[in-house]
């Protein structure tokens, strides 16, 4: 029964990244022109109500804004209003639009999360309006060696950690290292000591089979020592919500139909789980090698064995080739 | 007795002009004046030999490297003065300890000394020459130009080139006997924002330098032993390459722009003219799917 519903899970959470992926790959289906504009069905035969975007407080001042699938986070102060990603050029003027539903207090600063243009880019609107543009000094050189369209280069670059401290309330960005492109911050917002994660765990479940199997933005190389990093931090400011950077599908446990999950937050649980699918999918790979099993055979014997089929929510063993086949590559070469 | 003094110089010379005349060891193949090709396994190596010391690029791991310092000794006496590293991946670089005992100093693009020291393998030896865009390794006659052009296989991958003998090798990137499809279609060290400038840039040195000829860094895939593999072909392999890159973007493009792109982020093969792919080395249509996969991820996040 837990198998059925984890695959059910699986199931929604593929859908609603996919749809996430589509609406930021140009595929935006008709033009939307509020927040109860319907939102793109997310499989054949399934519909969900669910508004284009919308606005939440999650602690005193702090709000997550949600723009389809994607999410962010504002804090307001009495001395000006700090955003964490602008997303994109079509996002980015609705935040502010809502953020002025609660606000009149100037935007002071913008930090990024990583430098990927499909949560980076929209910065202009908060540019124009005077507010400073932070990120992790990598992210600074990707966009300046990529130049992506709509995407504001920092004003303050910081290589391990920054902090913004306004009226009392703070954004501190953490950088462990590569993991989910080679900039990816992780960040703590205070009142409410929320860990907000972007593209690298996403409550609720972090034993969930990847969307993409190969994940070429992914540096598998040092996903270990990132996420030992991050649950130190978990443990040691004793964080138990994360927000994450995208939201999340379920099912609902009366009828069963595909619903969203309610609310924009989730236990820190996630940073672990995630830390151990990773884990065993190295390991994995590495136990068949040490076996003596040829490098191109490892994928189908991994599937054949079944190896952590039951452990991994939407277990799909297409997938899990490609996952070891990424696995074996990063045996032998190191990435 | 003087005949006995003519007989002992000519043996005297023939040893002082080094081993070249002898037969190569079966795992080296001479593609230049002084210019070989070492194998093992499925990988390959060029090497470059003077009467004063020997360059030699990747070690290839630590099972070929002492093979690899077998072959050259069986072809000069001379000692290898450098190591030089085409990337940072394990597989090439690791295994060039066995070189430091001739005192052979060993160069990489700054990117893969990064690398080295947040990734470190105890196998891969740190290099102890690094450089930004370019470096020339000389060792007598013998000179290896090296180039980087930004992120392409990997964020360091460096282009070898011999000029005065118009040779190019583009380790794992290019290979001979024609432009193919990735050996692995979900391409994870294929860096897409610059993999095409990359080609461009090589392009245009290969044509500055007059080059008329691509060394192998691999045996051709999927070829039994070696067989069909070429461990030379002609510089237009490159362009072709290059090509295939610029097709697999321009038609990902298209193909998405038609709406033929599923909700599950894959491309569908019926509004794809295949046409275009089918004359590639290695070409498998179902591969499509999962190189195109990674151009559109590279369309939405921007790398």
């Amino acid at each position: 029964m837990l198998q059925k519903w984890r695959r059910r899970f699986y199931v929604i959470a593929v859908a609603l990244t996919m749809a996430a992926t589509a609406l930021a790959s140009g595929h935006k289906g008709p033009a939307y022109e509020g927040p109860d504009a319907p939102v793109p069905m997310l499989m054949p035969g399934t519909k969900i109500p669910l508004k284009l975007w919308e606005t939440e407080q999650v602690a005193d001042g702090v709000y997550a804004f949600r723009y389809s699938f994607y999410r962010t986070v504002f804090v307001v102060t009495d001395e000006g209003v700090i955003v964490t990603d602008p997303m994109t050029e079509t996002a980015a003027p609705i935040l502010l639009d809502e953020i002025r539903k609660i606000t009149d207090q100037p935007i002071k600063f913008l930090s990024y999360s990583h430098s990927h243009k499909d949560h980076a880019a929209g910065g202009e609107v908060f540019k124009a309006l005077g507010a400073t543009i932070v990120a992790q000094s990598q992210c600074a050189a990707n966009i300046e060696e990529t130049k992506p369209e709509h995407v504001v280069p920092p004003d303050i670059t910081f290589d391990e950690y920054y902090q913004i401290e306004l009226g009392g309330k703070s954004v501190e960005s953490f950088f462990f290292g590569p993991s989910h492109d080679n900039c990816l911050v992780v960040q703590v917002i205070n009142p409410g000591n929320l860990l907000f994660l972007v593209d690298i765990a996403n409550p609720p479940d972090g034993w969930t089979m990847f969307y993409n199997p190969s994940p070429s933005e992914d540096r598998i190389w040092n996903m270990e020592n990132f996420f030992t990093r991050l649950q130190n931090l978990v443990e040691e400011r004793d964080i138990e919500t994360v927000i994450g950077g995208h939201m999340s599908g379920s099912f609902d446990p009366e009828t069963g139909r595909p619903m969203l999950m309610k609310g924009t937050t989730g236990s820190a649980r996630v940073v672990a789980e995630k830390k151990a699918l990773w884990m065993a999918l190295i390991e994995v790979a590495e136990a068949e090698l040490a076996a003596g099993t040829p490098p191109e055979d490892v994928p189908d014997v991994v599937v054949e064995k079944q190896l952590l089929a039951d452990q991994i929510n939407g277990y799909d063993p297409e997938k899990m080739r490609i996952l070891m086949r990424r696995m074996v590559n990063l045996s032998l070469t190191g990435e | 007795m003087q005949r006995y003094w003519v007989a002992f110089a000519v043996v005297l010379m023939a040893t002082a002009c080094s081993k070249q005349s002898t037969k190569l060891p079966e795992a080296v193949e001479q593609v230049g004046e002084g210019a070989f090709l070492f194998t093992h396994n499925n990988e390959r190596s060029l090497f470059l030999v003077d009467a004063e010391g020997v360059i030699v690029t990747d070690p290839l791991g630590t099972d070929a490297a002492p093979a690899y310092k077998q072959a050259i000794a069986a072809i000069t006496d001379a000692p290898v003065k450098y190591v030089v590293y085409s990337h940072y991946h394990w597989d090439r670089v690791a295994g060039a300890e066995i070189f430091l005992e001739d005192g052979a100093q060993v160069v990489a693009q700054d990117r893969c000394a990064e690398r080295f020291l947040v990734n470190p393998n105890p196998d891969v030896v740190m290099p102890d020459i690094t450089f930004d865009e370019d470096y020339i390794v000389k060792v007598g006659d013998q000179q290896l130009s090296l180039n980087y052009f930004g992120p392409s296989h990997g964020d360091c991958l460096t282009v070898f080139t011999v000029e005065d003998q118009g040779l190019i090798q583009i380790v794992d990137l290019v290979n001979p006997p024609a432009a193919a499809f990735p050996k692995n279609p979900t391409i994870p060290y294929i860096r897409p924002h610059n993999i095409r400038e990359f080609f461009q840039s090589t392009i245009a040195l290969a044509d500055e330098r007059n080059i008329d000829t691509v060394v192998a860094s691999r045996l051709t895939p999927g070829a039994a032993d070696g067989e069909g593999s070429s461990a030379t072909g002609p510089v237009s392999i490159v362009n072709e390459q290059a090509v295939f890159w610029n097709v697999i973007f321009e038609e990902a493009s298209s193909v998405r722009a038609a709406g033929g792109v599923g909700i599950d982020g894959l491309v569908r093969l019926k509004y794809v003219d295949l046409d275009q792919f089918n004359g590639y080395a290695g070409y498998r249509k179902e591969d499509l799917p999962s190189i195109m996969r990674r151009v559109f991820s590279y369309y939405d996040m921007g790398r």
